[in-house]
């Protein structure tokens, strides 16, 4: 069980961590929660075992900061697209180029 | 996989409208020169819809020194968050008779995260020359057949967008050629009915399209790829959902610029 949790934490944390980098916005909610249930139940056991609690926290912890930086992120940042003078002209280019084929075409 | 959803979405918007009769006249013009539309496209994360780009069609009016053409253009950005990740900035354009929609020039521009595709297909009947480039390999040229009234990817979506959906019933189906990556694909389009959706308009009711591609491993099977076009003249698509191997998205529309009604 307490194996078997650990492995679920890490895991988590590893995820969590992942799409907190990636701009995947809220969806980290789900690995953070994983993370912080059994981060619990972790803390629970080192707790009744008289063990040192450090590692469940630690879990519990960049579970939380994980999803506040995705969910805050995701809030502060809007959808758009970058200006790109390098996309402009290549569409102007494709114009100009494309009015010659025309022309070629009569 | 961005790279796939961008390719496959384009795909999928060229289904945007069933067409039910195979006239080669216009029945009307749903829209007109200086039409904007944009969208923003999700991919669907175990539930979570995940914003990733911002597709915009645009039609304008381009002259030469003997014609007029129409110049209908999409393209294809990701959001400045993903481009650090995966960065694509698509062009598809066509060159159109105004008139009968017919299309004289095509041309591609992929850019996806740095890989280069490009395309140009010049119509001489039912031959097109194509110049093409992949990657860093040089141009290359060849020249290729196409069954009569093969359109190219841009050309279809508003060549569709005039033909009378209004008369469809419920189950009809037709089936049609596009010519894509120099190959030519067919593909079936379903009506499923009317439905009331949520738009930039308001709600509004929608002919709701189903769209499959035959032979092909993308878009496969019509209840999972579903189209929403406005029940109007305009017949703006303003919600399309899409399943592909690797997963399902949506593109929804969030602009709608100098509409012809």
């Amino acid at each position: 069980m307490k194996l078997l949790t650990s492995i679920i934490a890490i895991l988590g944390v590893i995820i969590t961590i992942a799409f907190t980098i990636f701009p995947i916005g809220n969806l980290t909610i789900f690995p953070a929660i994983i993370t912080i249930l059994c981060g619990v139940i972790l803390y629970k056991i080192y707790d009744k075992e008289g063990s040192n609690t450090m590692f469940p926290k630690v879990i519990i912890g960049l579970a939380i900061v994980g999803a506040l930086v995705s969910i805050g992120r995701s809030a502060l940042t809007s959808d758009k697209v970058a200006p790109d003078v390098q996309f402009e002209e290549r569409q102007e280019k494709s114009n100009k180029e494309a009015v010659d084929d025309l022309e070629g075409l009569e | 996989m961005p790279q796939k959803l961008i390719r496959n979405v384009f795909i999928l918007l060229l289904f945007t409208f069933h067409q039910y009769n195979s006239a080669q006249e216009l029945s009307s013009k749903s829209f007109k020169s200086g039409e904007h539309l944009a969208f923003q496209a999700s991919y669907n994360m175990s539930g979570v819809l995940t914003t990733f780009a911002e597709v915009n069609m645009k039609v304008a009016t381009v002259k030469t020194s003997k014609n007029s053409y129409l110049h209908l253009k999409c393209t294809a950005n990701t959001y400045k968050k993903w481009d650090g990740f995966f960065k694509i900035r698509d062009l598809y354009e066509s060159y159109v008779s105004p008139y009968s929609l017919k299309p004289s020039l095509y041309k591609r521009d992929n850019n996806e995260n740095g890989t280069i595709r490009k395309e140009k297909y010049i119509y001489k009947g039912n031959t097109i020359q194509s110049t093409y480039v992949r990657g860093k390999s040089g141009e290359v040229k060849a020249n290729f057949t196409i069954p009569a009234n093969t359109r190219d990817i841009v050309s279809t979506i508003y060549y569709i967008r005039n033909l009378p959906i209004e008369n469809a019933n419920t189950g009809d189906q037709k089936d049609f050629n596009i010519v894509f990556d120099r190959k030519t694909k067919s593909a079936t389009l379903t009506f499923l009915g009317t439905e009331t959706v949520s738009t930039i308009f308001g709600n509004k009711k929608c002919y709701k399209i189903g769209v499959s591609l035959k032979k092909d491993i993308l878009l496969k099977g019509k209840s999972s790829n579903i189209i929403y076009i406005t029940a109007d003249k305009n017949k703006v698509p303003v919600l399309i959902k899409f399943s592909i191997p690797v997963g399902s998205g949506q593109l929804k529309l969030t602009k709608a610029n100098n509409l012809k009604y």
